[in-house]
């Protein structure tokens, strides 16, 4: 049970960051550091869990995005109906990619992913007249008020509101993955990631559960893609690229692969470390460069995987 | 034979010489170290901009331009290899990918502040004449990025080869702790691949130069193409990479032309996943993955 | 240990002496620049950035800005979006919330529309060198544009052009669009390819996309060379158009290029030689007319920063002068409705380069288009009847 002390110690500092966050620059930092954190979690599913390196969740994000945006602006439905068929269109993606890697592995199998990613951004901002091109999509309005029948409405203007309902789905999705993993099913991931080969050998239907694993994480960073696309009123191919899909598997390694507040902690810090260095004006980008590196050299298992190696050692002394 | 169907195999055969340099430079780089080095589009880029300090300031010729930046870059190759992948030897190869993107940051915002945003033409006294081929226009400047590169590919294939050097590079290649049992120097080699590797983009990045301008960013889309064909001819095989360069540039050609200009860059990763379905281990890759 | 009553003494007399200080100096008047000043965008966001970094030395060496009697001296916070949605948001965010500034000026549609989800809930006047319609579709009441709207500037210039080819003589019948992926590209294309077949025995030979830094156009070209077209129409930024324009006379091209307002011609004469840039027209501001005023800019840009100025410079520059007078008219450096209110005034009072004028409610404002023409290796301007 100590174990979970963190998270709800964690847990309570996030619920009250919009009472105590007065800095709206710093709010909209937090904000935006859970949506991405959804898509590092989902992500992690794959990477950390199962152990592919998948480098399309960009375009699983995108998709996501675009599918509950246009059916809001263009058809006018309701934001909350949207999101079954957002998470649908993604998973179905997912799917199809995991079927398209199922023989693959290492390498040839991150490179193709990211080939697929590529291809999704690429007919996203080319088929301009279903998705608005690089036009891209703006002026996304917030989500509908939530009815209490009787006892009032609660609206979703307010950016303290989105920041709710990015951090709750955010703690759904986490819970989500913990049960998975401890789950029949998160074992079978877990055989795949040590070795493919054995796995199978074992009985575990290895097109079963890649296909699930990418469905579900798929869905998941869709669901990402469709809260980015209401907080920020403005989605554009270039959310679904490639650059998204390197930022998260960035913010995993850099965060501690495998682990479950690897991503988030990754995320915070490399979503405010280029705040922090833009004192450094144009020498910003080099010194994150020179980070990186600095951090792949010194914490080869992230961050959280290097506090748990300190906090080994010194229990160890 | 329809001229704009010369003109577009043309291209491609161009644009795939230019993909293939860097892509070799990517399987050498990855078979010998098994580090995906993604800062390679960026050493192209410092390549080209090598070769226009060289033409323009200190008004060398183009010959000494292409030279020089096979140099500088190789010798900033063993520098790469020394400092950031050599420490970087235990650990998970992601890790090493991140390091080179964290390589790639540094690289494009040092030429951006030291040479500013603004797009520079290297000149190239081959950039003038323009000479037909079968209906097809090309300038002097393309059909010499076709020539070094192929002469490039000859050389490299003479040397691994070969030579005794490229002998050693064959064996860590195959089984890095063979080698070192048989007494080879793995970290030497490592340093050579990685010059090699590197001055392959550096010089690419001097030809390319001329044609399309040299520019910080100009690397990014280079090395997610050559990633794809490394991929696509096999990991760590070079002969893949000179084949898989080629092929995505004709085909990148031939689709823009008969299928759609739009999505021309699209073909290409989608020729890559299907041809992956059927083959795993691409093109020329060992043994199923 | 000093006595506390000397330690306190000391410390109200190092106080005061810096509260001295600060009266004396002028008040600083804060505005945001989010631009891209790294990555593919470096080039164009650089020059905007530039031509803002002119107009604060200038106002502020006349001795700044005079509101309500107090000086204030410019002080722009210029922030990189690395041409993301994103990391404008970002910026936009970071600006208002620590800076403070009640007015953001941008040369894109990339930052103007993420920008515009929050920029009336946090206060402050966006002003945008956007060419899209829809940045002033959106019912916001907080911006304003510093170029044209190629909706409302396309048909007029289209039939500037056609009034060029009549007198030229020349074939202009089949146009070949190459358009750049950006919203601004494909806008501007599509205005464009509207109104051009409007124009009697007019037609749209093809079409092809590109992106922003690209660099090797022959295969695009390949593909609309086959249809014959009379000319190429180039929808981006001077670089890639150079190339494009070079390419396309490699390859046996001896048509007529028609270049957005992206790209001055000025610049493209420099970059190519005359026997490859000839016979391209241009659509431009005043910026084209080469007055003095221009000819100043381009004087002082050039001898400040080693390279000419693009036509986005000169907006950044006139955006500040603008948004300076606007300030002064409303009397407040807090108010950012009151300034919002004082811009169509100060728009009319302050004499720019490109002869902006007439802002109205939406933000649109005049925008007079020309069409240059570059000929015999010098630029010239094509104004109707000539």
């Amino acid at each position: 049970m100590r174990h979970l002390l963190p998270w709800l110690a964690g847990g309570l500092v996030a619920l009250a960051v919009p009472f105590v966050v007065t800095n709206s620059y710093l709010f909209h930092l937090i904000i935006i550091a859970v949506i991405w954190s959804i898509l590092a979690t989902s992500l992690n599913l794959v990477l950390g869990f199962t152990g592919l390196l998948s480098l399309a969740h960009g375009a699983f994000f995108g998709l996501g995005a675009y599918t509950s945006a246009l059916l809001v602006t263009k058809a006018d439905w309701n934001f909350w109906a949207t999101i079954p068929p957002a998470m649908a269109v993604a998973a179905a993606f997912g799917a199809v990619l995991g079927l398209l890697t199922l023989r693959l592995s290492g390498h040839y199998f991150a490179i193709s992913t990211l080939s697929f990613g590529i291809v999704v951004s690429l007919v996203l901002e080319k088929w301009d007249d279903l998705t608005e091109g690089p036009r891209g999509i703006s002026s996304i309005p917030a989500p509908s008020p939530i009815n209490l029948f009787g006892w009032g409405e609660i609206s979703l203007e307010s950016n303290a509101a989105k920041y709710y309902l990015s951090l709750l789905t955010l703690a759904l999705c986490l819970l989500f993955v913990w049960r998975l993993v401890r789950s029949p099913i998160g074992r079978a991931f877990e055989a795949i990631r040590q070795n493919e080969l054995l796995a199978s050998c074992l009985g575990v239907d290895l097109v079963f559960y890649k296909l699930l694993a990418f469905a579900l994480s798929a869905a998941m960073a869709g669901l990402a893609g469709v809260l980015y696309g209401v907080y920020i009123t403005y989605i554009n191919p270039i959310d679904a690229g490639l650059w998204n899909g390197f930022y998260a598997v960035m913010y995993i390694v850099i965060g501690g692969v495998g682990t479950f507040a690897g991503p988030i902690v990754g995320t915070l810090f490399l979503v405010t470390l280029p705040e922090l260095l833009r004192t450094f004006q144009d020498y910003r980008l080099l010194l994150l460069g020179v980070l990186l590196i600095l951090t792949m050299t010194f914490l080869p298992q992230g961050i959280v995987g290097g506090l748990r190696t300190l906090r080994q050692r010194w229990v160890a002394r | 034979m329809s001229p704009f169907l010369v003109q577009q195999i043309a291209n491609g055969i161009m644009v795939g010489s230019i993909y293939a340099l860097i892509a070799m430079g990517v399987a050498m780089i990855y078979g010998v170290m098994n580090v995906p080095d993604f800062a390679l589009g960026a050493k192209a880029m410092l390549g080209g901009y090598v070769a226009f300090l060289l033409t323009a300031t200190f008004h060398q010729s183009y010959g000494v331009a292409l030279l020089g930046s096979l140099v500088a870059i190789g010798i900033l190759g063993v520098g790469v290899e020394r400092w950031i992948f050599r420490p970087l030897a235990g650990a998970p190869p992601i890790n090493g990918f991140i390091s080179s993107f964290g390589l790639l940051l540094i690289f494009e915002n040092f030429a951006l502040l030291a040479f500013g945003p603004s797009y520079r033409r290297i000149l190239s006294p081959f950039d003038r004449d323009i000479v037909h081929v079968l209906g097809a226009s090309l300038t002097m400047q393309r059909l010499l990025v076709v020539v070094v590169a192929i002469a490039v590919m000859i050389g490299l294939h003479l040397f691994i080869r070969f030579t005794t050097l490229g002998t050693a590079i064959r064996a860590v290649a195959q089984n890095r702790r063979g080698a070192l049992l048989c007494g080879i120097h793995t970290e030497r080699i490592a340093g050579v691949t990685m010059a090699i590797g590197s001055a392959l983009a550096g010089v690419a990045g001097a030809l390319i130069g001329p044609i399309a301008m040299v520019y910080p960013s100009m690397g990014e889309n280079l090395i997610v193409k050559a990633f794809v064909i490394t991929i696509l001819g096999g990991m760590g095989s070079i002969v893949g990479a000179i084949v898989g360069g080629y092929l995505l540039g004709l085909i990148e050609a031939l689709g823009a032309m008969y299928i759609s200009v739009d999505y021309k860059d699209a073909f290409a990763f989608a020729v890559l996943v299907l041809v992956l379905t059927v083959r795993p281990q691409g093109l020329f890759g060992k043994g199923a993955r | 240990m000093m006595k506390p009553k000397r330690l306190w003494a000391m410390l109200c007399v190092a106080l005061a002496a810096t509260g001295a200080g600060h009266a004396a100096r002028a008040e600083t008047f804060e505005f945001g620049v989010v631009a891209p000043l790294s990555g593919g965008g470096a080039d164009y966001g650089t020059g905007f950035q530039n031509g803002i970094k002119m107009a604060v030395a200038e106002v502020n060496k006349a001795g700044g800005m005079t509101v309500g009697g107090k000086r204030y001296t410019l002080s722009p916070s210029f922030c990189d979006d690395e041409f993301k949605p994103d990391k404008a948001v970002n910026c936009g965010k970071e600006l208002a919330s620590q800076h403070k500034v009640r007015a953001i000026l941008t040369p894109s549609s990339l930052a103007a529309f993420p920008l515009m989800g929050f920029n009336q809930q946090e206060g402050f006047l966006l002003m945008a060198s956007s060419q899209t319609p829809r940045f002033t579709k959106a019912g916001n009441k907080l911006v304003a544009r510093i170029t044209n709207n190629t909706d409302r500037t396309m048909g007029p210039w289209v039939q500037l052009l056609d009034a060029y080819f009549k007198k030229t003589g020349q074939p202009a019948n089949k146009a070949a669009l190459m358009v750049v992926n950006t919203e601004l590209g494909k806008t501007w294309a599509d205005n464009f390819a509207a109104a051009w077949k409007k124009r009697p025995g007019a037609s749209i030979a093809g079409s092809a996309s590109y992106n922003a830094n690209d660099t090797d156009f022959y295969p695009q070209l390949s593909t609309l060379l086959p249809n014959e077209p009379d000319a190429i129409i180039l929808t981006t930024v001077c670089q890639p158009s150079s190339i494009v324009i070079k390419q396309a006379r490699e390859l046996g091209f001896k048509g007529a290029f028609i270049q957005s307002a992206a790209c001055s011609g000025e610049e493209l004469v420099r970059l190519l030689p005359a026997e490859q840039v000839n016979d391209t027209l241009f659509e431009v501001g005043n910026w084209g007319l080469d007055t003095l005023e221009v000819q100043a800019f381009r004087r002082a840009y050039q001898a400040e920063f080693g390279m000419p100025p693009q036509a986005v410079s000169g907006q950044g520059f006139e955006a500040v002068r603008w948004l300076v007078k606007g300030v002064e008219l409303a009397g407040t450096v807090d108010d950012v409705a009151k300034v919002r209110a004082a811009m169509p005034q100060a728009l009319s009072e302050t004499k720019n380069m490109f002869d902006m004028a007439n802002l109205d409610d939406k933000g649109d404002i005049d925008f007079p288009m020309s069409v240059g023409v570059i000929a015999n290796g010098t630029v010239s301007v094509f104004s109707g009847d000539r």
